[in-house]
């Protein structure tokens, strides 16, 4: 394993490890607290480690050779596509009253930004290997 | 790329970026008058009218993109890869504020500004990355 992987995980499995605490111990919180401001830095402390996990994964992009960065930025690029157009579909039908959602469908953005990433990475590497 | 296809990339972004709004407004006055007691059908064909020219949008986005050089293209992905996880970020944190209940926000409105979100995003990343490299 290269010096980089092994930062990657030494950055991305505590940051991981303390999200799933977080919001295992810490966000349950939210439903006790009556005051907006706490309610408010409760509901929004999962948000560090997942900034934290970004840190490292766009710290391990930036350390990979130009190429990969090349596959990853363009894996990025598509997935921010595909993630705004299925979202202004969402809102639209949403709008028309054709499909009823509520604004917590918010929370399925970065996971399905995430999920596209993955996919598209896949897939531009697979191309890259076919050239 | 010549200057003249640059400035018809650019005006095919400008004439898509109109007809979206135009398609919006028009689409949703349908389905708040005209259209409220339509069959569902007609419904969701109306309401994803607007998809269409932000099709035509982005394929003049990615043209205009893929024609720059090779820094202008290291920059705009660069731009739109931070607007990506910027908004998506933007996106987790209102999550958290709505069901923590500290804010409302309907899909609707939630929904429809995650695109427009990614193009400000976008724009802003833009300038930075332009300056960093400049």
């Amino acid at each position: 394993m290269r010096a980089t992987d092994k930062r990657y995980l030494r950055e991305l499995l505590p940051s991981m490890a303390v999200y799933t605490i977080v919001m295992l111990t810490v966000w349950p919180l939210v439903r006790t607290t009556d005051d907006v401001m706490l309610r408010a830095l409760i509901a929004m402390a999962p948000v560090i480690p997942i900034g934290f996990t970004t840190r490292a994964i766009i710290r391990h992009i930036l350390a990979a050779d130009e190429m990969m960065q090349r596959l990853h930025l363009e894996a990025l690029a598509i997935s921010a596509g595909v993630v705004g157009v299925t979202s202004l579909i969402g809102g639209f039908l949403a709008a028309g009253e054709v499909i009823s959602l509520d604004g917590s469908i918010l929370f399925w953005v970065f996971p399905v930004l995430a999920g596209t990433f993955g996919l598209a990475r896949s897939l531009a590497i697979r191309r890259c290997d076919a050239e | 790329m010549t200057h003249e296809n640059r400035k018809m990339n650019l005006g095919n972004c400008l004439a898509a970026a109109l007809a979206y709004v135009a398609t919006t407004w028009f689409c949703l006055w349908l389905l708040e008058h005209s259209l409220l007691d339509a069959p569902l059908m007609l419904r969701t064909l109306v309401s994803l009218l607007p998809v269409v020219p932000i099709l035509f949008a982005i394929r003049a986005v990615v043209r205009l993109l893929l024609a720059g050089d090779e820094m202008q293209r290291r920059i705009d992905l660069e731009a739109l890869a931070i607007a990506a996880v910027a908004v998506g970020l933007g996106c987790l944190t209102l999550s958290l504020l709505l069901v923590a209940n500290v804010i409302a926000l309907s899909a609707r409105d939630a929904m429809r500004w995650v695109f427009p979100a990614q193009w400000i995003a976008y724009g802003l990343a833009r300038i930075w990355a332009q300056r960093r490299y400049q």
